[in-house]
Parts: C-alpha cells; sequence; structure tokens
C-alpha cells in the first residue's frame, strides 16, 4: 500500500505545482501588454538563434568579417542582401541578427548577475538588520548616486577598449543596488509576518527561514526586476557601442549606429540607420512590457494571501 | 410610513470565472426608528447588501434585480447626481474599517465641517457649531476637533465616525461590524451611545455583524442571512429564542454564551456553498441536519411561523 | 480538571518592557510595560485561559513562553526547568513540547509553501520523520484536526481554504510533535462565529485525546467560560483576578473582571448574569510607574494615595479564586441587579 500511495502523493505534489502555474499563465495571457511583450521577445529570440544560418550559406554573410567582393561601398536592399549592406559591403541583415544574439547576451547576463547579487545582499541587509545592514545599504547608496555610463566610460577611457564580458560586468556591479533595496524591504516587511514566528516556533533555523520561507516570496519580485534589469543593460550597452567603447570584436545593435555614424551614413542610408535603432527601442520596450504583465501577474497573488483569502 | 423598503434585491459580481451572485432574493422592511439586525458568516452577501443600499457597489458588482425605495423613492432609478445627495443626507454608513475611513492628513474636524457644507446651505461657521454639538453627543472632548486622525485612539475614531454619520441627520444609518476592532468595554460604551442617538433622534439602523450577541443587543429585528440569501427574518425573541431556520438553529447553538449553564457547543460541519454556480435547491441542505432529497431540488419558499416571523424553509 | 495537580508551566515574576519608537528626534520615546511581575502557574491536564483585552501583554505572554521572546526579569519554567535563555539545540528540544497556534491563519502561513510543507515542518527541522514516513504523518495530523480527506487538503496553497481551514491545519502543524503544552493565541478572533466553535471542539480534543496542556489566550469571556477550567484576567500587563473559569466569570471580585463582565453583549437568557454598573472612570493621568493597582487610573473603587503606591497583594476570594484588588472581599459578589436582559434594545 506505501508504495501506492506514496505515488499517488508524488503526483499530488506535482499537480499542485502545475495548477498553479496554469494559473499565472492564464493571469498573464489575459494582460494585452504582456502578450505583446512576449510576442515581440519570441521574435528577438528567434533572430538570435538565426544569426548563425548566413555565415553558414555563404561566408560573405558573417557579420564582422563577411564582405561582399562586389560591393565596396554602402548599397540598399536587394535580393542579395535583404537590408542593404555597410561601407565595407558587411551584410546589415546579418549584423542584425548577430546584434540579437548579442543584446540577449549582454542583457540577460548582466540582469542575472545585479539580480543575483541585489537579492543576496538585500536578503543578508534585511534579515540581519543592524551594522550589516547599515553598512551595505551606505554602499548600495554610494553606487546608486553614481552616474553609471559616465563611470564606465571613464574607464574605457582608462583601460582602453573594453572586453564584452567586462562591461556585462561593469553593468551588473552598477545595477545591483536598485535591486537590494527593493528586497531588502520585503525581506523586513516578511520578517514581521507570523508565518515567520511559526517557522520559529516550529524549530526551523536561520538558514532554513531564509532560503525556506523568505526567499522564495522575495524571487518572483526579484525575477520581475531583472526583465527591468535587462533593459537598462541594453541600453547601456548599446550607448557605450555608439560612443565607441563597445567591444571591437562584436557586432551589436550600438556597435552598428556608430558604424552608421561614424562614416557619415547618418541620413543618408535609413536601409542601415533604423533597422539597428527600431530594434534597440523594441527589445527594451518588450522586456518592459513583459515586466509590468508579471508585475500584474504577482500582484493580485501578493494581496489575495496577505488580506482575507 | 415605512423607511426602507427592499424588494427581492440580486446583486452579483462579475468575476473572472463568472458571475457571482453574492446576494439572491432579498427582501425586508424598515420603520422609522427602528433597528434590523443582518447576521451571518463573512461571504453570505451582508456587506453587500450595505453597500449596494449606499450606492456604493465596487464596479465590478451591480444590482441584477429587485428594487430599493428609501421613502417610497426606488434608489436604482436616481442617477449618480442624485444618489449623491441621498448618501450622507438621507443614508449614511459606518464602515466596517472605520479606522481607514477618515482622512489621515486631514483634521477629523475639517473633515466632518466639509461633509456638512457638502450637503447644507450653512456658513463653514456653523457647520463647526454643528460639528461641536455632534462630539458632545458622542461623548467625545470638543478640543480634540482639530486633531489628526492618527491621535485619536480606535474607540474615539469609531466616535468621530459615529459622529459624521449624524452630521447631516440621516434617517437611516448602515452600521457594517461597528465595533469589530474594539475591545469589549469600549464597544459596549459605543453600543449604548448608538442606541441613545437613535432613539433621540428617530433613526432606522440596519446593523450588521456576524457576531449574533451584538445584534441581539442593538436590534428589534433580527434577519439571518446564508449564502447570499435571507433565510430566517422576526423579531430578536423569535429568532433567538425560538429559532426555526436550521441554520438559525445552528448559529445558535455554536455560539459560546454567559447565560444559562456551560453547555455543549455543536459546531456546523462543512463550508458554504460556492456563489458561483447556480444553486437550484436550499443552499444549507449539504449541512443541513435533516435535509432530504427533495431539499436539493426544491427551491424553498417562505413559510410564516408566527406574527411577524418568516423561514425560508420547507420543512419548518 | 486534571486529577493530578501537577505545575507543568510556572511564570514567576515575569517582567517584560517594550520601547515604543517616538519621533524622529527620539523625542517621545516611551517605555512600555508590556507584562509587569506576572506570576501564575498552569497545571498539567487543564486548559489555562488568559482573558484580557488588547494591549493586555496576553499576546506577550504566549510568545515568552514559546521562547519568541525574552523576559526582562523573571523566569519561565517548564517541568521545573527554566527555558529562559534556552538556545540553539536546547531551544529546539524545548519546541518539541511547547507549540503555538497564532491569531490570524491568514498571516500564520507561508503563501509559498503548500499544506503539505508547512504541517510537514516541524517533523523536517526536528529530525523526526522525513520522505513517505512524514507525509503520511501529515495526513494523519490533517485527519485529526478534521481535515478529510487529507490528500485533497495538503497539497494545496494556504490561500485557497477558507479561514477556519487554515486555523484546523495550524492546530494540525502545532500537535504534530504530540507537545505537552499548546499556546493558543486568540485562534478564533479571526474567523466567523459559526467557526469558533469547530476551533473549541479540537481544542477540547487536543486536552482530551493527547493529553495537552492548552493555554488559551481570549478577549471573549464566553469562550473562556466554555472552554476553560482556570482562567487569568490581565489588565495591562497586570494581572487582575486567578481562578476556576465558572468562578472568575459568574462571581467576579475584582472591578476591572466585573467591568468586562457588564460590558460583554449578552446573548441567551441571562437573568442569572450578575450587573455590577461598576464606575469606571475616564482615565486618569498618571505615570505607568508599575508601583500601584494596575487598574488605579480606571477604578471607580480606587483611592489615590492606597492605590497608586502599594500594590494589591492576591488575596484568597474563594476556593482556588485569587484577587490582586484591596477593596474586594470573600464571600459572593454584591451584584447591584441581577442582570437584566435587554434583549432587542
Amino acid at each position: 500500500m506505501n508504495q501506492q500511495a506514496a505515488m499517488d502523493l508524488r503526483q499530488a505534489r506535482r499537480s499542485l505545482w502545475r495548477e498553479r502555474l496554469a494559473e499565472d499563465w492564464r493571469v498573464f495571457r489575459r494582460n494585452p501588454l504582456g502578450r505583446i511583450g512576449l510576442t515581440l521577445l519570441i521574435m528577438f529570440g528567434l533572430m538570435a538563434v538565426c544569426s548563425y544560418i548566413p555565415p553558414m550559406i555563404n561566408p560573405m554573410y558573417n557579420p564582422m568579417t563577411g564582405v561582399d567582393p562586389h560591393i565596396m561601398a554602402s548599397t540598399g536592399p536587394s535580393a542579395r542582401h535583404w537590408l542593404g549592406t555597410d561601407f565595407m559591403g558587411r551584410d546589415i541583415f546579418a549584423q542584425l541578427l548577430a546584434g540579437a544574439r548579442v543584446a540577449f547576451m549582454v542583457g540577460v547576463s548582466a540582469a542575472f548577475m545585479a539580480v543575483v547579487l541585489g537579492t543576496a545582499l538585500g536578503m543578508t541587509a534585511g534579515y540581519m538588520g543592524g551594522l550589516t545592514d547599515t553598512l551595505l545599504m551606505r554602499a548600495a547608496d554610494m553606487i546608486m548616486v553614481m552616474p553609471t555610463l559616465l563611470v564606465v566610460l571613464m574607464l574605457a577611457a582608462l583601460f582602453g577598449q573594453l572586453n564584452i564580458w567586462t562591461i556585462v560586468l561593469m553593468i551588473a556591479l552598477f545595477r545591483w543596488p536598485g535591486v537590494s533595496r527593493v528586497v531588502r524591504a520585503q525581506t523586513l516587511s516578511l520578517k514581521q509576518r507570523p508565518f515567520i514566528d511559526a517557522a520559529r516556533v516550529a524549530g526551523a533555523s536561520h538558514p532554513r527561514i531564509i532560503f525556506r520561507h523568505i526567499m522564495p516570496n522575495v524571487l518572483p519580485l526579484a525575477f520581475l526586476y531583472m526583465t527591468f534589469r535587462v533593459t537598462s543593460a541594453i541600453v547601456i550597452e548599446a550607448a557605450l557601442a555608439f560612443l565607441g567603447f563597445g567591444d571591437p570584436g562584436t557586432v551589436s545593435w550600438g556597435m552598428m549606429l556608430q558604424w552608421v555614424w561614424k562614416t557619415g551614413h547618418m541620413f543618408q542610408a535609413m536601409y542601415w540607420l533604423l533597422p539597428p535603432g527600431l530594434c534597440i527601442s523594441l527589445i527594451t520596450l518588450s522586456f518592459y512590457m513583459l515586466g509590468r504583465a508579471m508585475d500584474e501577474v504577482l500582484d493580485p497573488r501578493l494581496r489575495d494571501e496577505t488580506s482575507a483569502g | 410610513m415605512t423607511l426602507l423598503d427592499v424588494q427581492n434585491l440580486s446583486i452579483g459580481y462579475q468575476t473572472a470565472e463568472g458571475l457571482l451572485q453574492a446576494v439572491e432574493g432579498v427582501s425586508f422592511s424598515l420603520e422609522a426608528g427602528q433597528s434590523l439586525g443582518l447576521v451571518g458568516e463573512s461571504g453570505c452577501g451582508k456587506t453587500t447588501i450595505g453597500m449596494a443600499l449606499m450606492g456604493l457597489l465596487p464596479p465590478n458588482g451591480r444590482i441584477t434585480g429587485g428594487h430599493v425605495l428609501l421613502n417610497g423613492r426606488d434608489l436604482r432609478e436616481l442617477t449618480e447626481e442624485e444618489m449623491r445627495q441621498v448618501r450622507w443626507k438621507e443614508v449614511a454608513m459606518i464602515f466596517q474599517a472605520a479606522m481607514n475611513a477618515l482622512n489621515p492628513v486631514q483634521r477629523v474636524g475639517d473633515q466632518m465641517i466639509e461633509a456638512i457644507v457638502e450637503h447644507q446651505p450653512v456658513s463653514k461657521a456653523q457647520a463647526r457649531q454643528r460639528v461641536e454639538g455632534l462630539y458632545q453627543l458622542v461623548g467625545m472632548p470638543v478640543e480634540r476637533i482639530d486633531d489628526y486622525p492618527h491621535q485619536y485612539s480606535g474607540g474615539m475614531k469609531q466616535r468621530a465616525i459615529i459622529a459624521m454619520a449624524l452630521a447631516n441627520k440621516p434617517k437611516l444609518i448602515i452600521a457594517d461590524e461597528p465595533t469589530t476592532a474594539l475591545d469589549v468595554i469600549v464597544q459596549d460604551q459605543i453600543l449604548q451611545e448608538t442606541k441613545n442617538l437613535q432613539h433621540e433622534f428617530n433613526i432606522g439602523i440596519i446593523f450588521i455583524s456576524h457576531d449574533i450577541s451584538i445584534v441581539a443587543e442593538v436590534c428589534q429585528t433580527i434577519g439571518v442571512m446564508y449564502a447570499g440569501q435571507l433565510v430566517e427574518i422576526g423579531g430578536a425573541e423569535q429568532v433567538f429564542y425560538d429559532p426555526r431556520h436550521p441554520y438559525t438553529k445552528a448559529l445558535v447553538a455554536s455560539f459560546p454564551t454567559l447565560a444559562g449553564e456551560r453547555k455543549e457547543l455543536k459546531p456546523i460541519p462543512g463550508e458554504p456553498p460556492h456563489l458561483i454556480n447556480a444553486i437550484m435547491g436550499c443552499r444549507f441542505c449539504d449541512r443541513c441536519p435533516r435535509s432530504e432529497a427533495q431539499c436539493k431540488l426544491d427551491r424553498p419558499a417562505w413559510q410564516q411561523v408566527a406574527a411577524g416571523h418568516h423561514v425560508l424553509c420547507d420543512h419548518c | 480538571m486534571s486529577s493530578a495537580q501537577e505545575t507543568i508551566l510556572e511564570l514567576r515574576q515575569v517582567t517584560k518592557r517594550y520601547q515604543t519608537r517616538g519621533n524622529i528626534l527620539g523625542r517621545g520615546k516611551k517605555e512600555v510595560l508590556a507584562l509587569n511581575r506576572i506570576s501564575l502557574q498552569v497545571r498539567a491536564g487543564e486548559i489555562f485561559g488568559l482573558v484580557g483585552e488588547s494591549g493586555s501583554g496576553k499576546t506577550t505572554a504566549g510568545r515568552l513562553i514559546v521562547g519568541l521572546e525574552k523576559p526582562d526579569e523573571g523566569g519561565i519554567f517548564l517541568n521545573g526547568q527554566d527555558i529562559v535563555g534556552l538556545q540553539g539545540k536546547a531551544l529546539r528540544r524545548y519546541r518539541r513540547q511547547v507549540q503555538m497556534v497564532f491569531q490570524d491563519p491568514y498571516q500564520s502561513f507561508n503563501p509559498q509553501v503548500s499544506i503539505m510543507d508547512s504541517v510537514g515542518e516541524p517533523l523536517l527541522t526536528q529530525g523526526v520523520a522525513k520522505g513517505v514516513e512524514r507525509e503520511q504523518m501529515v495526513l494523519a495530523a490533517l485527519k485529526e484536526a478534521g481535515l478529510s480527506p487529507a490528500e485533497s487538503y495538503a497539497f494545496r496553497f494556504p490561500h485557497q481554504l477558507s479561514g477556519g481551514q487554515r486555523q484546523r491545519v495550524a492546530i494540525a502543524r502545532a500537535m504534530i510533535l504530540e507537545p505537552s503544552l499548546l499556546v493558543a493565541d486568540e485562534p478564533t478572533s479571526m474567523l466567523d462565529a459559526s467557526y469558533s466553535a469547530q476551533i473549541f471542539d479540537l481544542l477540547l480534543g487536543v486536552r482530551g485525546r493527547l493529553g495537552a496542556t492548552v493555554l488559551f489566550i481570549t478577549h471573549s469571556l464566553a469562550s473562556a467560560r466554555y472552554l476553560c477550567d482556570r482562567v487569568a484576567v490581565i489588565y495591562r500587563g497586570n494581572l487582575m483576578e486567578i481562578g476556576p473559569a465558572q468562578e472568575v466569570i459568574r462571581n467576579p471580585r475584582h472591578p476591572y473582571t466585573q467591568a468586562l463582565l457588564d460590558a460583554t453583549p449578552k446573548f441567551g437568557r441571562c437573568e442569572d448574569i450578575p450587573r455590577f454598573n461598576t464606575l469606571l472612570r475616564a482615565e486618569r493621568p498618571a505615570a505607568d510607574s508599575g508601583v500601584g493597582c494596575g487598574f488605579f487610573r480606571r477604578c471607580g473603587l480606587a483611592q489615590r494615595a492606597r492605590c497608586s503606591m502599594e500594590a494589591p497583594e492576591f488575596r484568597a476570594m474563594g476556593e482556588g479564586h485569587l484577587c490582586a484588588c484591596h477593596y474586594a472581599e470573600p464571600g459572593p459578589a454584591q451584584a447591584d441587579q441581577g442582570g437584566e436582559c435587554h434583549l432587542g434594545a
């Protein structure tokens, strides 16, 4: 009987989580912002994945090194080059696809690092309180008031060209304080909630209270913040690249814009200027919309659970 | 003359899962200067009725049927502007969470003066005089008029809210759990105060609570609600000493009292039904000790068991 | 009442103070005396009621007893062993014997943790059982608490249950380690009246079946009378009166208990309830020094010279009935009138 019963229980446990996810998904889907954002993101995702295809078809479609041997200057869209070519005869469409890959890479990894750091430090500060809290939060304040772009620009000027991962790391290091502030506030309010007392009475240790009881309540919020951080990371990277401090070894949308600018095609070649510009706006917009929609998924649930169910 | 006549009132909420019929077919009437108590568990629709009488249903709620006649005038036919005039002037409400009904950044007295000037052709000075009178009436020191809400204790806020409800001399007051958050001694003082003021000004009161002992202390007529329906209505003595509906009986039997011998309480098993689904028969039958197969199918009808004492049950 | 009159829990001269925050400059910072030299004994197997209004310190007492906070002075003894200052392993061991049910069932469960994991948490942290065995124990505990079929409740989140059901789950969680003492902090005050009786039934079962002692914290004289063997009445951190429940509630000797009884809405035929019409005065301005009688500032009987300076001793009013008032006299209470019933105004 025990075997069977255990199986049933395991199944019940699994269906519990499935139900919760299905419920969240239903709320999310009702939100038009979320639907648009998600659709756009899936499109950009496809672009990133497809960026590997053109160089395989023909080496001249390599976004960085591929040059059309017949073209010496920037040309408009044609059957051979759907979005035209840049000043060296590189395919703009292939660059655009590669740029999507870089945007995801930079945005998601920088945001992820910022959120992990911010969540860990915010939870520590909120839960421990006292001197730890004061020190961490003062540090956060100090970083928060620094203009990220300016500092990164100065560093770039000091150390010359930056590797794309260095840029990611710097964005993460400058972007955690906002997350940690929010997480700390949430931790403080959670710490006061009777269910933490209940856990203590049940004999839970401090690590258990932090990881089992506080973290699951903080993570949705941290995840929400991640979507907003992605936006800011992409914008910062684009700005750096446009100003000429990007990683010269990668093709990002900001880099493309810089090439347009530097070669004096700014107002001559719309086919070259518009695609990367639009893509930056749309990808940041779509992450933002996704975040707003997630906010609405989380909010009623938090409301439901804090007030009378 | 009948002050308030509620006929066959039904109220629904539009929710994600469909129409939630929070109140269905509720009828009662109230004479001037009388008090009616509505008791029932949370979710039984008693607060919804109060809100509907005030014309303050949330955006997803609406009256789906029936009439509400105040002094013979159907409130459902009034425009929003006319309703605003009726509100506070003719019908006032003392909310469940009265503590939060006061604006925290405005002096209590100013809020009340504003409420008076809004509805009556009086000057600010006259209004202030009236507020002072009201403070004396509800037993509050007049010098506290210029305090902010956070400087008041829970009991004082509650008194201020009562004073505010009385400010425009309404004919009907709806009191929704007005003392739930208060301590016993303060609650007692406020209940006595309310009763005195009611007699003095001949105000009709609808008193909404889940606590039958409080309702029993204040009201002459008692309506018992269950799952959106009124199931029993009658004089306080009739309903509480001679309950006929199985739900009322169960409610009374599950309530610890100070009176008489210590007797065993009988909990009501189960939970009330979900109101999303249409319910054909009696709503209490799943928890009823004497339900029959037929109860589930037939819509119960009102029976008169004594003068003024009615029960919504076919087997009583 | 239990025949073995052993003391399981004892509070000896327990004092707890809180600092209020004051304003931004630290002005208006006050010390509030939450508990003022409280002494009481709870006997094994009884249901002991601690009755008081909000701010009386009754919840603080409960939190001190389960070790969520520490007293500033005095000792708390379980089976003769002082538990103040227990830490780490010792504190965890102590919590196998003493558990708590919290007031607000909507707040005392982690919204992200399933009922199964909430109820099973003590089993894990105390290393009693895990895996399938733990799940079976949780299901059994839920069944005990009247939630059946238990499987259909175990795999849900707290917000999917009603308040009454959650409070049953809370009792299941508290009783899963079979503690010898259960502190129930106003377990029914957030619930509809119709659920209260279910919870009372469970608490009676906890005592009956498992032989646990229950400390029932409440503001309601009526539920204390229904449930408790003995009660203590507490006002602003001071104990006023202790005795057998029926005796204290039907024959109260302390002016505060009398005022409380008068103010409680009566329900039912109440000709036999005495009415005292004790005079409560508007609060007298006086420092909360903790020196005199705790009720001095509101008491109608109080004489300034004596009551504000000299703390009244507990004096016996009857069999096991103690009252801390200079002016209380033994014997039957002097009621002003055999309470009139004011049903229906």
